[in-house]
C-alpha cells in the first residue's frame, strides 16, 4: 500500500474514534449538568422548607414561654387563693363562714382560669412536639440532599 | 483495480501505437494524450523541431512533475503520521491501535 494512504487510512481511524470519544464526553457532561440542576434545585428546596419551619419553631417557642409565664401566674394566683382560704378557715371558721362561701364564686373562676391555662399549655406543648418532628424530618432531608451532593461529587 | 490486459491504440504525434497494459482503456489514452500535449507544447515553444529531442524533453519535464509529486506525497504522509501521533495520546489504550514502526 502507497504510504501516504496508509497514513491516511490510519488518521482517519483515530479521528473516527476520537469522535466516538466525544460523543461519550459529551453525553457524561449532559448527565452530569442535568444531576447538578437536580441537586441544585433540592437545596433551594430544602432551603425555603427549612427557613418556614424555622419561623414556625420561632413562633411556638414564643407561644410556648408566654404560656409558661401564664401558668406560673396562675399558679401563683390559686396558690395565694388556697392560702387565703385557710387563712380564714384557721382564724374564724364560723364566723367567717358565711362570708368564705360568698367567695366560692372567685376561686371557682380561678380555678377555671388554671383548666383553660392547662388546656392551652397542652396545646402548644403538642405542636412543640409537631414542630419537633417537622424539623427532624426536615433535618433528614437535608442530610439525604447533601449525601447525594457528596456523591454527585464523588462522579 | 485492474484489468484484464488489453490492447489500446493511441495516437502521440501522429504516430499510432497498440499498447499491452493492465490498466483501464480510459487511463491508456489519458496518459497518451498528457504525453502528446506535453511533446507539442515542447515543439510550439520552438525548443526544437525534432520530434525524438521534443519527447526526451517532454520525458525529462514528466519526470521532473513526477519527483516533485512524489516528494509532495512524502511531506504529506510525514504530517498525516503526526496528527495520528497527536491524537493518540487523547484516545483510551485500547482504542490507540498499532503504533506505526519508526522508518
Amino acid at each position: 500500500m502507497r504510504p501516504d494512504l496508509a497514513a491516511f487510512r490510519e488518521l482517519d481511524a483515530l479521528v473516527r474514534r476520537l469522535t466516538e470519544q466525544m460523543a461519550v464526553f459529551r453525553r457524561r457532561a449532559l448527565t452530569a449538568e442535568a444531576r447538578v440542576r437536580e441537586l441544585e434545585h433540592g437545596i433551594l428546596e430544602a432551603r425555603s422548607v427549612l427557613t418556614a419551619t424555622r419561623q414556625e419553631l420561632a413562633v411556638l417557642t414564643e407561644s410556648r414561654e408566654h404560656a409558661l409565664a401564664a401558668a406560673r401566674e396562675a399558679t401563683a394566683a390559686a396558690r395565694s387563693a388556697r392560702e387565703a382560704l385557710a387563712e380564714r378557715e384557721r382564724m374564724a371558721p364560723a364566723a367567717d363562714l358565711r362570708a368564705t362561701l360568698g367567695d366560692l364564686p372567685a376561686l371557682a373562676a380561678n380555678s377555671e382560669a388554671d383548666a383553660e391555662l392547662a388546656n392551652e399549655n397542652a396545646r402548644l406543648v403538642a405542636q412543640l412536639a409537631e414542630a419537633r418532628v417537622r424539623t427532624g424530618r426536615m433535618a433528614d432531608r437535608v442530610r439525604f440532599l447533601r449525601q447525594q451532593m457528596m456523591q454527585g461529587a464523588e462522579r | 483495480m485492474t484489468e484484464p490486459r488489453t490492447v489500446v491504440r493511441v495516437r502521440i504525434v501522429g504516430e499510432e501505437y497498440a499498447l499491452r497494459t493492465d490498466a483501464s482503456s480510459q487511463h491508456t489514452e489519458a496518459v497518451a494524450h498528457h504525453l502528446d500535449r506535453t511533446i507539442r507544447a515542447i515543439l510550439a515553444s520552438g525548443a526544437t523541431v525534432e520530434t525524438p529531442r521534443a519527447a526526451i524533453l517532454a520525458a525529462l519535464q514528466i519526470t521532473d512533475e513526477l519527483f516533485r509529486e512524489r516528494a509532495a506525497a512524502a511531506e504529506l504522509t510525514g504530517q498525516l503520521q503526526q496528527l495520528a501521533s497527536d491524537i493518540r495520546p487523547l484516545l483510551p489504550p485500547d482504542k490507540r491501535g498499532d503504533e506505526p514502526s519508526p522508518g
